[in-house]
Parts: C-alpha cells; structure tokens; sequence
C-alpha cells in the first residue's frame, strides 16, 4: 500500500508544479492551453499509435476487456439515470447541475490514466491503455453529450456534430490507426519508432504539468454535495463496476490491472 | 559517416514536424510561446540537474573541458570584434545587423546539442552538454547583450542588467545546483528524482518541435552574405577553434566529441529573442538560424566524423 503510494507520489509533485507554475504567472494562463492543446493532439496520439503498432495482444483478451469497460460506464449511466428523479429532489439540483454530475462520474481524464500506467504495469502496458481510450471514448462521448443536451443550458448539437467530434478524437484516430497498422502488417521502420519514442517521452511530464495548471483549488473548497457525489462514484464505485464485470468476463492479470487506474484517473 | 547521419535523422525529423505542425496550423504560432517558456524554466533545467545529480562526472575533465569552450568562444568573439570595421565595410552591414552575425557565430543551441549527445552517450553525454551549458552561458550571454548594446544601441543595459540577464538564466541554476548536489553526495528523495526526470523527458522532444516552429522557410530562400558569414563561422568555424584549443588543453575523447557535437550545432533561438529586444536585426538572426538548422543537418555528421577521426 505505502510502497505503491510512493511511486505515485511523483505523479502528484508534477502536478503540483504544474499548479505552482500557473499561480505564480511565470507561465500565463492562455499558454496553458497550448500545452493541453500539444499533449492532446501531437504527444499522445503519437505515444498511443506507437505503443500500438509494436505490441504483441496474442495474450491479452482485448475483447473481452473493451467489452468489461463498456459494461462498466453502462452500468453507471444506468444507475444514475435511473436514480434521476431522487437526484433531483435530495440535492436539490438544476438541469446543468445533473448533467455536470454526470459527467464527473463517468467520464475519466486520459493524461493522468496514461502517466501512472507506466509507473505500476511498464512502458509496454500503454498500449492497453490507448486501446481502453478507444474502447470508451466513443460510448461516454455520446452518452454526456446526449445527456448534456437533454438538461444543459447551451446549444444542442446534432448527431452529424456528434459523430464528427468522436471521429476527430485523436485518441481515438491513433489507436485505429495503430490497430490498422498492426492488421496489414506494415512495417515501423527503426527512424519512425525513434521519431515516436522522443515525442512520446515528452508526453507525460507535460500532461501532468497541463493537469495541474487545470486545477482550481478556490472553487473546489467551497465543495458541494454534488461534486462528493460524482467524485464517490467516479472514485470509488466505479471500480467495483469494472472489477465485478471484469470477473464476469473472465479477464484477469494485467489487463484487468490496467483498468484500475484508468478509472481512478478522475474527470476530463 | 552512416551511423552518425542516422544520429541526426530523427532528431531532424521531429524539426521537420515542428515546422509542418505550425505551417498546417495544428498547432498555431502563437500556442508555441507556452511550450517554449515550460522548455526554458522548467523541462531543460529538469533534465540537465537531474542528470548532473545522478551521473558520474569525477572522471570528466571539467576543468579542460570549461578552458576549451571559453577559450573557443573567447577567440571568436575577439576575432569578431577586431574585424568589425572590415566586415561591415565588406558586406556593407549596420550596426543592428553586425550584432546579429555576431550572435549567429558566437551562440550555441543546447535544445539540438543535447539530443544528439544523448544518444551518442546516454547520460554521460547528457552531462558534458550540461558541464559545457554552465561554462559557457554565463559569457556568452554577457558579450552577447554587450555587443547588441553598443551596436545597435535602442537601449542600453546598466552592468546591473546585464549581471541580471545572466543571474536570471534557469540554466545556470540547474547546472550549478545538480553539481553542487553531485560533488557534496546531499542524498535526494527518490519520488522527488522520479518528478525531475519525467519533467526532464518532455525536454528534449519538446524543444526539438519547437526548434522545427521557430524557422521560417520563406526568408531564408535567398540568404544575403551576412547569413553565409554567420553560418559558415558557427558550424565550421567554431569546431575549428576547438580543436585547436583542445590541442592546448589536452581534452580528448568523448570530452572532445562532446565539446565539437556543442561547437557544430546552430545558434541560440534566444539570439532572436535579444536581437527584437534590444534593436538588433532580428530578422537576419531568424533568417541564419534557418539557413544554418539546415545546413548542419549535414554539417553535423561531417564534423561527428572527424572528430571521431582527431580524437
């Protein structure tokens, strides 16, 4: 327990930093998106697609675990659309109120799942986490924006829109694209792996760093139930979902490892 | 030749697609500056204190290695001074843009040198281009700001300033710290060595796509002679007066590999920085550093080989 708080314990420090950057304005507030702006669509797709194409799934269930993951937010989308009405009255919330639990519950931040994989299962098991981000984003991606649309204030968007933004998704695109890759056999040649290699390492250090720059401690003092609702769920029931769907489908060992911290990574 | 050349392909590459990657507009110009502050103030001094804590330096010749670089830097510096009249009379320059040649051949891109020693030597590299940054950052940029002061003369610095540009430079710091902790052994908690390396990671992917956003293809189609002087000073030049001196000085080996790998690269991107600063030509420097980023994609390797050669 101690021991595997330790080796988290840098992921935390990084974040921190990223935090202590934005607050003393060495680094302005608006290039901050430019870091999330370059994990989000040059280091990590580029990570994800190389860790992809050279992996060897002979002895990983992928199904099965994609499978368990879908199971896992389905179950949770049950649950608290089931459980809307009580919701509703115990909490007393509003419209967008519902919709922002919802996704706090659900949804899972892919740069803080993808820097502790490394850390417990290898270099190597970021390939199962490319393959989880693809497995799920397109199911929470259309479920909070369906539900977002039924209770937020803004705009409804269209199912073209929809569709779109979940093609666009680079973490989707590059793990398709890794998947395509290995399916025709193409060759990675030794230039591109290392191309690949030299922007993936970045990756990590300045996810984490973007993390904690997104941090709003002011806001989340003023704590409310709604938010120690989503983050129970997200936090803690969440697993209980994955782990019993993972054992119903009989995925077990590394694979079903990996999921864990994918779902304890909280709100994108 | 071959294996040296395929050093400097993907270290090129990521360039290539820093440039493509603001050219297409994924990523868009102005977004660059972010990342360039993080490279500066927090991923280089990361990586270069990080190494410097964990790797074993007793056995480097840092004394010769220091005397070889600012002995290097010294006489081009010197030697570019004392030519001052017959080089802006020649190529018919203004003060403004004299001090941009002077910037172009003096200055030295620790963003492309540490890549490259990298993978030459792993940690060991990583650390000569760490020794070399602490040696030569401090004068380097003192004559650079002194020279753009008196040439091109928007705005003079107070000895306090110039003293403050250098005090200010994270990588002296990082330098300095990771030596100070290396010499005295100070034990650092492991996780704390775990934040400072996966820090140090993004530092040189990072500053190699920002290397690639920083160049302007356009300008650099028609280079003036000022761009061929600055560039055939810094990438030929310069390895030139370090074997000289590394003659006097004894240093060989990996430490002169290390020493020529730091004399090949281009100039600073800071050399633009200080030139729109303080009213120097900043264009020329942008139009050099272009010119020379690619020029040294084969300069580099010829001058690996040699070194290899002379060692």
């Amino acid at each position: 327990m101690i021991q595997s708080f330790i080796a988290l314990l840098p992921v935390f420090i990084v974040i921190l930093v990223g935090f202590g950057l934005r607050r003393s304005g060495l680094i302005a507030e608006a290039h901050w998106s430019a870091v999330d702006h370059v994990c989000y669509y040059v280091l990590f797709p580029a990570i994800i697609f190389k860790k992809i194409a050279v992996a060897d799934f002979s002895n990983v269930p992928v199904w099965s675990m994609a499978f368990a993951m879908m199971l896992a937010i389905s179950t949770m989308f049950a649950l608290l659309l089931a459980f809307q009405r009580p919701l509703f009255a115990v909490l007393s919330l509003n419209g967008p109120q519902f919709s922002s639990l919802f996704q706090g519950a659900t949804r899972w931040h892919t740069f803080i799942a993808l820097a502790i994989i490394p850390i417990y299962f290898g270099q190597s098991a970021l390939a199962l986490g490319g393959l989880s981000a693809a497995a799920m984003t397109p199911l929470l991606n259309i479920v909070n924006v369906g539900v977002i649309s039924v209770h937020g204030s803004g705009a409804k968007m269209d199912r073209r829109t929809i569709a779109l933004s979940i093609l666009k998704n680079p973490f989707v695109l590059s793990s398709l694209g890794g998947v395509l890759w290995k399916l025709l056999h193409l060759p990675l040649p030794a230039m591109g792996v290392q191309v690949l290699d030299m922007i993936g390492k970045g990756a990590l250090g300045l996810a984490l760093l973007a993390v904690g720059a997104g941090l709003r401690i002011d806001e989340a003092l003023s704590t409310k139930g709604p938010v120690v609702l989503a983050t129970f769920l997200k936090l803690l029931v969440m697993p209980v979902f994955m782990t019993v769907w993972l054992k119903l489908l009989g995925v077990s060992g590394e694979a079903a490892a990996v999921t864990i911290p994918l779902v304890l990574s909280f709100l994108a | 030749m071959n294996a040296s050349f395929e050093t400097l392909v993907p270290i090129f590459l990521l360039i290539g697609l820093g440039l493509a990657l603001r050219w297409r507009g994924v990523v868009p110009e102005d977004m660059w500056r972010g990342l360039e502050l993080l490279g500066y103030w927090v991923f280089f001094p990361a990586l270069l204190s990080e190494t410097l804590i964990r790797s074993d330096i007793g056995n480097l010749p840092l004394t010769g290695i220091a005397v070889t670089m600012i002995a290097s830097f010294l006489t081009m510096a010197i030697g570019l001074l004392l030519c001052r009249k017959i080089i802006m009379n020649v190529l018919q320059l203004s003060g403004p843009s004299y001090s941009s040649v002077f910037q172009s051949s003096t200055r030295w891109n620790g963003f492309i040198a540490l890549p490259v020693l990298a993978k030459l030597y792993g940690d060991q590299g990583v650390a000569l281009v760490a020794v070399i940054i602490g040696a030569l950052v401090p004068i380097a940029n003192i004559m650079a700001v002194y020279v753009v002061a008196q040439n091109a003369g928007a705005k003079k610095l107070t000895l306090g300033e110039t003293a403050y540009v250098v005090f200010r430079n994270p990588f002296i710091w990082a330098t300095a710290l990771g030596l100070f902790i290396n010499f005295l052994h100070i034990p650092i908690y492991a996780p704390v060595m775990t934040s400072l390396s996966m820090l140090g990671g993004a530092a040189i992917g990072s500053g190699l796509l920002m290397v690639g956003s920083g160049l302007n293809l356009r300008d650099a189609t028609r280079p003036s002679a000022a761009v061929w002087l600055g560039t055939g000073l810094k990438l030929l030049g310069t390895p030139v007066l370090v074997t000289l001196w590394s003659l006097l000085t004894g240093v060989n080996g990996t430490a002169y590999i290390a020493c020529m790998i730091c004399a090949a690269v281009p100039t600073a991107m800071s050399a633009y920085v200080l030139a729109r600063q303080m009213g120097g030509d900043a264009p020329l420097v942008a139009t050099t550093v272009t010119v020379q980023t690619t020029v040294s994609f084969f300069t580099i390797p010829l001058v690996i080989v040699l070194a290899q050669y002379f060692q």
